[in-house]
This record gives structure tokens, C-alpha cells and sequence, in this order.
């Protein structure tokens, strides 16, 4: 089974040019190895865990906080692109 | 001494004494970074507001446990209005609109930050040598590498560039460059700094932390960081203790110290062996009792923390598009690349494909997470080297897909269970500093820092300062 | 010819009427507000920023699981969904996937059909986007306000026979959700948003190979219509051997027709993991049933109980039920005057209901002696009249309802005076 490294670098959107693409796939092959030996184990009866925080149940109250709220020109302010307080992206071809 | 020589304890005294300003103070560490910094390339932007600060700072009359001490801060934590980076060019003239956690209760504790510190590009790696700014050089020897990914921050203390430094750690990224550096370099456990503000690399791992000349400054630091943030649902309610004020034990009378063996392997260098072993000589003269034991071969720690950490990291990094922020996904670089690669790969094949690794990978998690809550039912600690060998040369990290998590596999096993652990110096190699680390389980930060401060205090290694002379 | 059955299913998204939006504290309202000043670094994506959950927005999910009769999830996560868009601040949403809050539920038509609820989940919105021309350039505006708004989705079973069906399933929905002052359910402000996934097979115990998935559905009448022309569309496609393609196709309302859409994306590989920012939620049997104390009486409770109790028809009740001014107008003057009456009276539009209820004895029949009467004494007025001017019939019906002292019904009394006069000209 080899892996199609374009095809994922695709999915995620990082352009791969083809030499780099030749590189990465030998790393991924590499790396896939190592995680391999991880089928050694018996993990039958075996839970994940995702977090380690050991916390359950984190909420916060339904209530606005002012404090965090940025005003437009703050929350535009790193855009390449913007007009009349909106963000701007090339034409979306069609509305979901 | 000049004034950037002093540890944080000796800062403090300084300034309530009277016996200097925080400007004076600001500027020795300025002209510091002035003369020294163009060899070592720790910082990547300066806060051009840090004497204006001081000023502040020397006329305030209200008590801050921190009022005018200068640091550095790993440029993955976001500083309002000064420029934030992550050593990436997508986030090259990223200008945050908030403050991070960290950094704002260090700011309310009366500390000046003076720049922000290079480090592995989002923080992938245990090198620095990844930074798409170039890499940082080790102050014990400018041809080697500082670590990483804290390197900025732990090379701007071992030069004298600051107080002290903030860290980040998703495995081994506080504690590994302290060790290359000659630091001390502390990982709280996981979930006791908030990671409000901290560009996330692996969410489940992540941990900020505190690099500093001695385990008395990191246990100060890491007081005024830690505790509960309403903006970071993982951060525990424990209370935070006075870990500084508690550090009073010198004699370790009753602690029981396990020493993996795994973690003294045939594959570590017969000099680091044997500081190892005289470490823990050391250690059983102060009165604790030591013991080799066996855990789980560590081989097993590398695949799931490269494999969870990648997914997470490919996750993390799909809010870069260009369009609020930052440079469109083809300023990406290879690293970056070639871990969402594999973490992207992991979450397509977890419900279908052969792989299934990340499930695997998560079960296994809870072995080791088991191994260790059975290891600590019968010892408070454990020990080993920080790192397996003392810092590699410039270029070390090259064509090496997975050099950041081979480099950490001594800590990996600790980082995925979410322990608490820190690196003191214990000795030098060929001229480069050696690392212990001493690891407790999750929210034992005391004992940690305790064993930490009393082993140091018994020994000298962290007094010693690189050669700063590289003309 | 085979018989091909429709095996329809409905996806709902609904807004959450919080306050706060669902993993930060910024105002959750963002109709008609100035573009991009209801947000912050949690909703706008930026880097460090994270995620923590409203717990109202969770409580009223229960609960609208609850009202359609769903297993509440002892122990769920929020997990991460991965897709590149530019409404997508984080390039992935914070939705559920393995342990939503709630599953397998129903909810039952007039005909008694239960229509099996898959699950109801808990999700963040996405940004507004808004195409435009700018110096002859077309380009999309995005605005953040949306982002990260408290959203449930509901999805049914593909159970759901017809437009009809869809339809009914809909309203009962929405009155539910109204009921439970959860969400305005209001289309044109998009705060319920609907799509529906159509398709035939001519097993009815097995689904169809394909499915197509119609979106921007802007009311329960464009559900039906447009299911109704996906059944034809398909059947006429499968009548010929043609497999109809798996897709998504928009609705077209002039023209009464679906339309092919460009697919956005690969959108099968969401990469769905649980997200390590927030902590599993656990709730225990006493938290769900402390929530399910907490439910109004429900639509179809209510109505069979006005059914049950007060006599009334199934589909005047449900009218009583559905508006609730009207419900409460009914339950304030039940005990004054007969339920079935004032019922009618209500639905029938005859009560101000703004005003309180004024009850007058019931019209006496117009005594045609009374009529003959006035016409015999008023006999200028008649002249009148039969000279063309109809007009003064309004002073000869003030005179009926004179003589008999207002008790008769004015528009009877002229009804009969116009009799009279009719046939008296002569």
C-alpha cells in the first residue's frame, strides 16, 4: 500500500511541488513504520484517550462578554483584503 | 556581576533593595542582546516598549511579585500589538489583537517582555533549526544546534540575555534546549497553564513553561502562570500552590526515585551514563532511595506521540487560509508539510483504510498512561537523561523526517500522559551541557520542584555560563 | 414496471436563540448588525484561540431531544469536522459525530406514522457570504457575526414517503421548537434551514446506491414542491435503466425544478476526531430528567387534551395550539362560554383577541312582525327607498334594532327589511 502523498497534500491544501513530493514520501514511508510497531500491542478491552486533562463537564454560562468582543477594525485588521468591513475572497461559484 | 548575569531570585532582591532600577536592569539585558544576539539569532522581534515599561515599572508603588524583571517569550505565544510568528512565514506580519494567557498574568505580575524568541516553525521540532528565520545557535558552541523548539528562549538565558524565558512544551520542547543549554527548564503537567493565546500545536500535550537559571526562578515563574483560565476548558481547579515559598526541603529523606531502564539504553552515550549515575549518587546522598525499574519500551511512546501530536498538528494548522490572517497555504514549509501529511493521513484512514492507526495509537496511550499510575502507585518520581545525548551540530536536523520525535523519545512517554517534569544541568560533555530530568505524575508539581532545587543546591553545574567571546 | 418507493430524509439545521454564541461569549445576534463586530479570536479562528462550551445551548438540545422522544447519550464529545471554506474559520467545525446528545427519537403525523429521528446534535454556524461586484470583479464578502452561533441539527431517517409527509413533519417540528422558545424557526432569517436527501429503490427493504441532496430549501411549501419533483425526475430516470447521479442540487422556486450544483468539494473525508479542547461531557440520569421537568407541555399533548376535555375538533384544536395568543385567549374565557364555541369563534377570526372578551346575549331572532312594523311607520323612508335611494335602508335597520332594543342581529334585521321591501314594491 503506498499512500499518495499529493493526494493529501491536496486534501489539505499545502501545494507539494514533485521533487519535494518524492522527499515527503519517503519520509511518510519512514514515519508509517514507526507507527506500525504500535500493532505489537494488545490493546483488546483497551479505552482511547483522547484528552488527559481528566476534567468532565467544562461549560460557561450563556451570558456576553464584552472583553473579548473585538471591534471590526480589530478583528479586520490582519486581512490582506477587505471592503466595507467584510472579508474578501475570490468569488465563491456557487451558494451552499 | 552585570546586572543580566542575576537569577530571578537575585533580580527581585535587587530591585527591592533598591540596589538598581528595572531600567538599568532592561538595559544590561538590552546591550546584551545587542552585542550577543547577532551571533545567536535568539530573538526575532524586539519590544520596543521595554524601557518605556521599565520606567513604569521603577515608579509603580503597588507589590508585584515580578514588578520590572525582564524576559523573553517564545514567539508562539500571542503578544497584543507586537508581532507574532511562530517562526513561520505565514505568520509573518501576523499583529495579534489579544494577549495570551501566559504573557497577560506575566504583564499583571509586573514582568516586562523584551522580545519574542526564535524556535522550530510551530514549534515542530527539537532543533530550532526548522525557524523559516534560520536557526538559533547554541551559546556553549555557535556550530551547534540549542534544541528545540524552545531554543530562542533557552538560549537567551544561558546567555544572559534576560531573567528568565517562557517555553512551550508538546514533548520535550522546554526541557530538551534548557538541557542543550546548560538552563533549568520546567514542564508543568498538562492542564495547569493555560493555552489561551499559544499557537496549538498538539491540543492534548501542549504546555507552557518556564525557562530559568535556577529551579527556585521556575518555581516563582510558574506560580504566577498557572491556574485555572475560563478561557481554556482543559486547565484544572486545583488551587495553585506557593511552590516557591515550599521549596525549603534540602534533605529528600523518604522519596522514592524509579530509574526506567529503558531510559539508560545501549544506544546513549557512555558519558552521559555517567553523569546520569552520578546524579543519582548525588540524589541518594540527599537521602532519597533509588531503583532501577521497567517500563514500557519507549519505542512504543515515539509512534503514538508522532502520530497523535501529527494529526492534532494537521488539524491545528487548517485555520491558516489567508483570508483573516497571515500568508495563503503556500508559504507552508517542508516540516510543516511533512507532518500534516502523515496527521492527515491518520484521521482519513481512522474509519476506513487499513490503518486505523490513530485509534491504535490512542489505545496505546492508555497503556502508557497505565504504566506510569503503576509506576507512581510504588515511587514519587522518576529520573533519566533529558536528552540522549548533549546538543548535535548545525544541520543535524536535516533530511531527517522524524529527527524532532527521536530526539524527544526520552520525554514522549511523559508528554502524552500529561506528567510534570523539568531538566536541571548535571554535567558537560565535550564542553556541552547535560540534562537530568526528574518526572512526577500529573499535578506534583511540588514534589518535582522540590527534588529539582534540592539536588541543584547540592551541586554547581547551573552556575556555570557559557563563553560569550565569539569574535 | 416496477414500483419504486421514495426513502426521503430530512436534515434541519436550527439556530439556538442564546444569548451568547456557542464556544464564546459574543453576542449571538447578528441580523442586520454591522459585518464583523460580533466577533472575537475564539470565533474568528484566530491562532490560539479556544473553544469553550455555552451550557444553555447543550440543556436546550437535551431538551429538544427529549420533546422528540430520543436516548439522551450518558456521555458525549464534541468532535472536529475538516473542510477548507472561507465561512470556516478554523478549517474544520466544532459539531458531534460518534456520541452526539441525542439519538433515535420520533416524531408521530396525524396518520399516525412515526417519523424516526436519527439524532439531534450540537454544532457551531458557519459565516455569511455574500456575493458581490466589486470595480467589475465578482468576489465574496464574508462576515464572522454568523460564525460560531449556537446550531442543532436534526436528521430523520430516510422514512419520509412524500412532499406531503415532509411537510406535515416540518410544521409539527417547528411548532415543537417554537414551543420550547429555543429558536424563532424563522426560514427567511435562516434561523431553521432545510435540506432533504431523495432518493428511490425499488426494494423497500434496502436503500437506494444513490442519494441526492437537495439544498436552499427557503420554506416548508419549496420541501414539498421540490420532492416532488425529485421523485419525478428520479422515477423518469430509473424508468430508463439511469442511475440518477449522487449529487446536491439546489432549488429553483420560479421555475419549480431542481438544479444540478457544482459539487464545493471531496466532501466524504471529514476527518472527524473528538476535539482535545473540550472535555467529554457526562450527564447523569438526574441532570436529563431535571431537563425533562423543565419541558412545556408539548403541541400534541396539548391538543389531545383540548381534544379530550373541551370537545374539540383535532384540527381546531391544533390551530389553538400552534399560536400562542390564541391558546391562551381560549384558556383565560373557557369557563365564560362554551370551549367548542369560543374555539370556532377564535379560529374564525370573530373576537379581538387584543381586546378582552365582551359577551353578549345571543341575537334574537328578527320578529317579522317588528319588521313589518317599521316599514309601516316609516312609510317617507320607504318612498324613498323606492325611489332609489337604498341608502336610507341603514335608518330603517336603526329603527328594527330601536324597537327591539339592540337585541336583534343588524345584518339579519337588514336582510329581512330588504325582503320586505322588495317584494312590497310593487
Amino acid at each position: 500500500m503506498t499512500v499518495d502523498v499529493q493526494y493529501l497534500a491536496k486534501i489539505i491544501q499545502m501545494p507539494v511541488k514533485p521533487a519535494e513530493a518524492k522527499q515527503l514520501q519517503a519520509g511518510f514511508a519512514k514515519t508509517i513504520e514507526t507507527v506500525k510497531l504500535l500493532n505489537q500491542l494488545d490493546t483488546t478491552n483497551i479505552s482511547p484517550n483522547f484528552q488527559v486533562s481528566g476534567l468532565t463537564n467544562i461549560f460557561r454560562e450563556d451570558k456576553i462578554d464584552k472583553k473579548r468582543v473585538l471591534t471590526q477594525t480589530q478583528a479586520l485588521t490582519n486581512a490582506k483584503h477587505t471592503y466595507q468591513g467584510y472579508f474578501v475572497v475570490p468569488a465563491i461559484l456557487h451558494e451552499t | 556581576m552585570k546586572l543580566n548575569q542575576l537569577n530571578l531570585q537575585e533580580a527581585l532582591d535587587g530591585l527591592k533593595n533598591q540596589l538598581f532600577s528595572s531600567k538599568e536592569l532592561i538595559q544590561a539585558c538590552l546591550d546584551q542582546i545587542k552585542t550577543k544576539d547577532k551571533y545567536l539569532h535568539a530573538f526575532l522581534t524586539l519590544n520596543s516598549q521595554a524601557l518605556k515599561e521599565a520606567e513604569a515599572a521603577d515608579q509603580d508603588k503597588i507589590a508585584k511579585p515580578l514588578k520590572g524583571i525582564p524576559y523573553a517569550l517564545k514567539d508562539n505565544f500571542l503578544t497584543e500589538g507586537i508581532r507574532t510568528t511562530a517562526s513561520a512565514k505565514v505568520l509573518d506580519e501576523f499583529i495579534p489583537p489579544y494577549e495570551s494567557t501566559v504573557s497577560a498574568r506575566l504583564k499583571a505580575a509586573g514582568a516586562i517582555c523584551l522580545g519574542k524568541t526564535n524556535m522550530d516553525a510551530w514549534a515542530h521540532g527539537s532543533s530550532t533549526e526548522t525557524s523559516d528565520y534560520g536557526p538559533t545557535h547554541n551559546p556553549w558552541n555557535l556550530n551547534y544546534l540549542p534544541g528545540g523548539s524552545s531554543g530562542g528562549s533557552a538560549a537567551a538565558v544561558s546567555a544572559d540575555m534576560c531573567t528568565f524565558a517562557i517555553g512551550s512544551e508538546t514533548a520535550g520542547s522546554v526541557r530538551q534546549p534548557s538541557a542543550w543549554c546548560g538552563v533549568t527548564g520546567f514542564k508543568p503537567s498538562y492542564g495547569r497553564v493555560s493555552r489561551y493565546g499559544l499557537i496549538a500545536m498538539a491540543s492534548s500535550t501542549d504546555s507552557p513553561g518556564p525557562i530559568c537559571k535556577t529551579v527556585s526562578d521556575a518555581a516563582l515563574i510558574t506560580q504566577v502562570i498557572a491556574g485555572q483560565d475560563p478561557y481554556d476548558a482543559t486547565t484544572s481547579a486545583l488551587p495553585v500552590a506557593n511552590y516557591s515559598q515550599n521549596l525549603n526541603k534540602t534533605s529528600l529523606a523518604g522519596l522514592k526515585i524509579a530509574i526506567p531502564q529503558e531510559y539508560l539504553s545501549k544506544d546513549l552515550a557512555p558519558q552521559v551514563r555517567q553523569l546520569i549515575q552520578k546524579a543519582i549518587e548525588q540524589l541518594a546522598k540527599l537521602g532519597a532511595k533509588l531503583k532501577p525499574v521497567t517500563l514500557l519500551d519507549p519505542q512504543y511512546s515515539i509512534g503514538v506521540y508522532t502520530l497523535v501530536q501529527r494529526s492534532e498538528v494537521s488539524s491545528n494548522l487548517a485555520r491558516f487560509d489567508g483570508v483573516r490572517y497571515g500568508q495563503d497555504r503556500s508559504a507552508f514549509s517542508h516540516e510543516a508539510k511533512n507532518r500534516c501529511l502523515l496527521g492527515t493521513y491518520a484521521l482519513s484512514s481512522r474509519y476506513h483504510g487499513e490503518g486505523e492507526y490513530y485509534n491504535q495509537a490512542q489505545k496505546v496511550r492508555t497503556l502508557i498512561i497505565q504504566d506510569f499510575a503503576k509506576l507512581f502507585k510504588s515511587f514519587n518520581l522518576y529520573l533519566g537523561p533529558t536528552s540522549p545525548g548533549p546538543a548535535l551540530k548545525l544541520g543535524a536536523s536535516q533530511n531527517n523526517p522524524m529527527f524532532g520525535e527521536m530526539e524527544d523519545r526520552l520525554v514522549e512517554a511523559a508528554a502524552i500522559s500529561g506528567l510534570t517534569g523539568i531538566s536541571v544541568p548535571c554535567g558537560f560533555t565535550n564542553g556541552l551541557p547535560i540534562g537530568l530530568q526528574l518526572t512526577g505524575p500529573q499535578f506534583s508539581e511540588q514534589i518535582v520542584l522540590n527534588a529539582a532545587h534540592a539536588y541543584q543546591k547540592s551541586t554547581a553545574y547551573h552556575l556555570l555560563k557559557p563563553n560569550l567571546n565569539y569574535d | 414496471m416496477t414500483k419504486l418507493f421514495s426513502t426521503i430524509g430530512l436534515e434541519i439545521h436550527v439556530e439556538l436563540k442564546t444569548k451568547s454564541k456557542m464556544f464564546c461569549g459574543c453576542p449571538a445576534d447578528h441580523f442586520q448588525v454591522k459585518p464583523n463586530t460580533h466577533t472575537c479570536p475564539v470565533c474568528l479562528g484566530l491562532p490560539g484561540a479556544l473553544p469553550v462550551p455555552n451550557k444553555t445551548a447543550i440543556d436546550w438540545t437535551i431538551m429538544i431531544g427529549l420533546a422528540l422522544d430520543c436516548q439522551i447519550n450518558h456521555e458525549s464529545t464534541f468532535d472536529r469536522k475538516h473542510y477548507f471554506y472561507p465561512d470556516l474559520p478554523k478549517g474544520f467545525q466544532i459539531s458531534q459525530y460518534d456520541d452526539p446528545f441525542c439519538q433515535q427519537g420520533y416524531l408521530t403525523l396525524d396518520s399516525g406514522k412515526k417519523i424516526l429521528i436519527n439524532r439531534v446534535h450540537l454544532e457551531e454556524d458557519t459565516a455569511k457570504l455574500i456575493h458581490k461586484k466589486i470595480n467589475n470583479k465578482d468576489v465574496t464578502l464574508v462576515d464572522f457575526n454568523r460564525s460560531g452561533v449556537a446550531l442543532v441539527e436534526i436528521v430523520t431517517e430516510p422514512v419520509v414517503t412524500s412532499g406531503n409527509e415532509a411537510k406535515e413533519f416540518l410544521k409539527k417540528l417547528r411548532d415543537i421548537l417554537r414551543r420550547l422558545q429555543v429558536s424563532d424557526c424563522d426560514m427567511e432569517k435562516g434561523s431553521m434551514r432545510l435540506e432533504a436527501n431523495i432518493s428511490l429503490t425499488a426494494d423497500a427493504k434496502h436503500l437506494a446506491e444513490y442519494k441526492v441532496e437537495v439544498k436552499n430549501l427557503n420554506s416548508f411549501r419549496f420541501v414539498d414542491q421540490a420532492i416532488n419533483y425529485e421523485i419525478e425526475r428520479q422515477t423518469s430516470l430509473l424508468e430508463q435503466g439511469i442511475t440518477p447521479t449522487q449529487e446536491t442540487r439546489g432549488y429553483d422556486d420560479l421555475k419549480k425544478q431542481t438544479f444540478s450544483q457544482r459539487i464545493k468539494e471531496a466532501a466524504g473525508d471529514y476527518r472527524y476526531f473528538p476535539e482535545p479542547d473540550i472535555p467529554p461531557i457526562v450527564l447523569s440520569k438526574e441532570y436529563v430528567e431535571n431537563l425533562r421537568k423543565q419541558l412545556p407541555k408539548l403541541p400534541e399533548t396539548e391538543t389531545a387534551e383540548l381534544v379530550q376535555r373541551f370537545h374539540l375538533n383535532n384540527s381546531t384544536a391544533q390551530l389553538l395550539v400552534k399560536d400562542a395568543v390564541k391558546l391562551s385567549y381560549f384558556k383565560k374565557y373557557l369557563t365564560e362560554i362554551e370551549p367548542v364555541k369560543l374555539a370556532n369563534l377564535i379560529i374564525n377570526k370573530k373576537i379581538d383577541l387584543t381586546k378582552p372578551l365582551l359577551l353578549k346575549t345571543a341575537a334574537q331572532a328578527v320578529d317579522l312582525k317588528i319588521i313589518e312594523k317599521v316599514i309601516r311607520e316609516n312609510a317617507d323612508a320607504v318612498a324613498k327607498y323606492k325611489a332609489g335611494k337604498t341608502s336610507v335602508v341603514g335608518f330603517l335597520v336603526g329603527q328594527v334594532m330601536k324597537q327591539t332594543h339592540g337585541k336583534v342581529d343588524p345584518k339579519q334585521a337588514q336582510q329581512e327589511l330588504l325582503k320586505h321591501l322588495r317584494g312590497v314594491s310593487s
